[in-house]
C-alpha cells in the first residue's frame, strides 16, 4: 500500500460507486483526533515521569543519587521504545487524510446540489422571461459567485501559506465550473427561444450551433513528419502521457506551436514479434476558429456538439498509412481537445481495429458515450477548468473510470490556466495516482488492457509522426 | 507538585490515555464506508492499533520503572516538600 492515499488522489468509476456517509467519517475523524491527542498526552506523561526535563533544569536531580537515575534511565528508555509520539503523528496524519477524503464527498454532494440548482433557477424563470441575459447572469451568479466558497480550498490544494485561491480555484473547486458553463449555455439557448432553456444538453447544442455556422468540412492532409524523434517505449499509462507531450513539439520565437497538428504513432514490437500500436494526439494549439491544421478551435466545438471533426479524420488516415492492422493492440491517448479525439476515434474506430484502452487527460466529456467495450481512463486535475468546460458530468460507463488529483501543488501563490492544464502537470499527476491508488481493482483491470499493448519488459518502439492541415481554407466549400 | 509516586501515578494515567486511544480507534473503524479508500484506511487504522499493541509491553516496563523510581526517589530525598522533580498530574 502506499503512502500517498488520501493525499487528494481519488477514483472514480461507474461500476462500484464508493458508498459513504458523510457523518460517519467526520466521526471516525473526530475520535482519530482524540486518539492522536491521547497518545501525545501519554508520551507527554511519560517523559516527565522519567523527568527528563526536570533533570536538565535541576542539575541538582543528579543529588538524587545513582539508584534513581538509573530508574529514570530505564524509565526513559520504555518510552522511548513505547514510541507513542510516533504513533500520535500517524493518528493525526491519518485524520488528515480522511478529513481529505471527506472533502471529496462534500465536493460531490456541492456538484450534485449546484449545477441542478443553477439550472433550475434558469428553468423558474418561465419561458416568457423578457431578459435571457439576466438569467445567465443569474445562473453564472448562482453557480459561482453566491456559492460559498469552497472549504479550505488552499490548504487543499496545498498552496504555500497566505495565499488566496484566485478567481481560477474559486471557478473549478468542487465542479462549479461546470454549473457555470451548462447555465451559461441554457442562457444563451433562451436568447434564441424560451424553449432553449428546456434543452437538457445545452453546451452541446450551442457548441454544435457555432460550429456548423463557422465551418465547412474539408478532407484533412496528412503527411508523414521526415525524422521523428525516436522516442523510448512507454512503459506505463503515464509514459504514454510523455509521448502525447512530445506530440505538441517546441514552441516558437512568438510562443505559438511551431508544427502544430502532429500526432505521433508508436509501434511497438513486443518480445514474442507481435505489434501493437500507441496513438498520442495533442491538445488545441490554434485559439482561432478555422486555422490551418485541425487542432483549433472549430475542432473543439464540433467535438463538443457531438459532431464529425478533421481532427479524428485525420488520425484515421495517419493509422491508415503507417499500415496498423486490424488485430493489432491500439491504445488511444489524448491530452485536453486530444482526449475527446481519442474518445471520437474510439468510436470511429469499433469493427475495424482493435481498440485496447484509451486515456484521455484534462479533456471534457464527448456528448456520445465510447464503445461499452473499450476501457477509458480519464484523468482530471480538480482545478483545471477545460474538462469542466462540458457543462455536466456525463454518466460512466462500466469500463469507464475517472482518476481526479487534488491540484495544483503548485509553487506559485496564484495557479495559472498553464499550471493546472499542462500535459505535464498531467503526466505527474497520473505517477501520483499510480503510487495513491495502488491495488486499486479499477485501475489494475485497467492497466491490464494497456499491458496489452504496452507489452512486456523487452518491447521495442519505433516512433513515426503525421502532420494533418486543412486541404483547403476552411468556410469554404471545398473544389 | 512533587510528592511520592508521582512517577507511577503519571505512568498510570499515560496508560489509561492509551486505552482510551485504542478504544477511539476501534470505534473509528467505521463500515458505512466502501472503496478502495475505505480500505487503505481500514488498514492504516489496523496499522495504528498494532502499533499500539506493540507499546503495551514497554508501557509494562515503564510502569514497573516508576515505581522503582519513586521507591529511589524517596529513598535518596525522604520526601522533602519543595524538593525538585516530578510535575504530578490530576487524573
Amino acid at each position: 500500500m502506499s503512502d500517498g492515499w488520501g493525499d487528494g488522489v481519488r477514483l472514480l468509476t461507474g461500476a462500484r460507486p464508493t458508498a459513504v456517509e458523510g457523518a460517519e467519517l467526520e466521526r471516525a475523524v473526530r475520535l482519530l483526533r482524540d486518539a492522536a491527542a491521547a497518545l501525545g498526552t501519554a508520551d507527554a506523561l511519560l517523559a516527565a515521569a522519567s523527568d527528563e526535563w526536570g533533570a536538565a533544569l535541576h542539575p541538582a536531580a543528579g543529588g538524587l543519587g545513582a539508584a534513581a537515575v538509573a530508574r529514570r534511565a530505564e524509565l526513559g528508555e520504555a518510552r522511548r521504545r513505547a514510541g507513542l509520539a510516533s504513533v500520535a503523528r500517524r493518528g493525526h496524519e491519518l485524520a488528515r487524510k480522511v478529513r481529505v477524503v471527506l472533502g471529496w464527498y462534500d465536493d460531490a454532494e456541492a456538484r450534485v446540489g449546484g449545477a441542478p440548482g443553477a439550472l433550475a433557477d434558469v428553468m423558474r424563470r418561465g419561458p416568457f422571461a423578457p431578459f435571457a441575459l439576466a438569467t445567465v447572469d443569474r445562473a453564472l451568479r448562482l453557480a459561482v459567485r453566491d456559492r460559498p466558497p469552497a472549504p479550505a480550498e488552499a490548504e487543499r490544494v496545498r498552496l504555500p501559506d497566505g495565499c488566496d485561491p484566485g478567481l481560477l480555484l474559486s471557478l473549478t473547486a468542487d465542479g462549479r465550473g461546470e454549473a457555470a458553463v451548462g447555465g451559461l449555455a441554457s442562457g444563451l439557448l433562451r436568447l434564441g427561444s424560451p424553449l432553449g432553456a428546456l434543452v437538457r444538453d445545452p453546451v452541446a447544442l450551442v457548441a454544435g450551433g457555432a460550429a456548423r455556422l463557422l465551418h465547412t468540412r474539408v478532407d484533412p492532409v496528412v503527411v508523414p513528419v521526415v525524422d521523428p524523434p525516436e522516442l523510448p517505449a512507454p512503459r506505463t499509462v503515464a509514459d504514454t502521457l510523455d509521448v502525447v507531450e512530445r506530440s505538441y513539439g517546441e514552441r516558437a520565437a512568438d510562443g505559438s506551436w511551431a508544427t502544430p497538428g502532429v500526432v505521433t504513432l508508436q509501434e511497438l514490437t513486443h518480445p514474442d514479434g507481435t505489434r501493437a500500436w500507441v496513438v498520442a494526439i495533442p491538445g488545441t494549439q490554434q485559439w482561432s476558429p478555422n486555422a490551418d491544421t485541425p487542432t483549433d478551435l472549430t475542432t473543439n466545438l464540433r467535438l463538443l456538439g457531438g459532431l464529425d471533426d478533421d481532427m479524428t479524420d485525420a488520425v484515421v488516415d495517419a493509422l491508415g498509412q503507417a499500415g496498423v492492422q486490424e488485430d493489432e493492440p491500439v491504445m488511444l491517448v489524448g491530452h485536453s481537445q486530444g482526449g475527446m479525439v481519442a474518445e471520437s476515434l474510439a468510436t470511429a474506430l469499433a469493427g475495424s481495429l482493435a481498440v485496447r484502452a484509451v486515456v484521455t487527460a484534462g479533456s471534457p466529456d464527448l456528448t456520445a458515450p465510447t464503445p461499452a467495450d473499450v476501457p477509458v481512463r480519464r484523468y482530471r486535475r480538480s482545478n483545471d477548468l477545460v474538462p469542466q468546460l462540458d457543462g455536466a458530468r456525463r454518466p460512466l460507463g462500466p469500463r469507464e473510470s475517472v482518476v481526479e488529483v487534488l491540484g495544483p501543488e503548485a509553487d506559485t501563490c496564484t495557479p495559472s490556466f498553464a499550471d493546472t492544464h499542462s500535459i505535464a502537470g498531467y503526466a505527474a499527476a497520473a505517477r501520483r495516482a499510480d503510487v495513491a491508488l495502488a491495488g486499486s481493482r479499477v485501475m489494475s483491470d485497467f492497466d491490464a488492457a494497456a499491458r496489452e499493448v504496452l507489452g512486456p519488459a523487452g518491447t521495442t518502439a519505433r516512433t513515426l509522426q503525421f502532420r494533418a492541415h486543412r486541404s483547403a481554407p476552411v468556410g469554404a466549400a471545398p473544389p | 507538585m512533587w510528592g511520592e509516586g508521582s512517577a507511577a501515578h503519571a505512568v498510570a494515567r499515560a496508560i489509561a490515555l492509551v486505552d482510551e486511544a485504542d478504544a477511539a480507534l476501534r470505534a473509528g473503524a467505521c463500515t458505512a464506508w466502501t472503496g478502495v479508500a475505505a480500505q487503505h484506511y481500514l488498514e492504516r487504522l489496523d496499522e495504528l492499533r498494532r502499533a499500539i499493541a506493540a507499546a503495551r509491553p514497554w508501557l509494562d516496563d515503564a510502569r514497573a520503572a516508576a515505581a522503582r523510581l519513586d521507591a529511589a526517589q524517596a529513598q535518596g530525598l525522604g520526601g522533602v516538600p519543595g524538593a525538585p522533580g516530578l510535575v504530578d498530574v490530576a487524573p
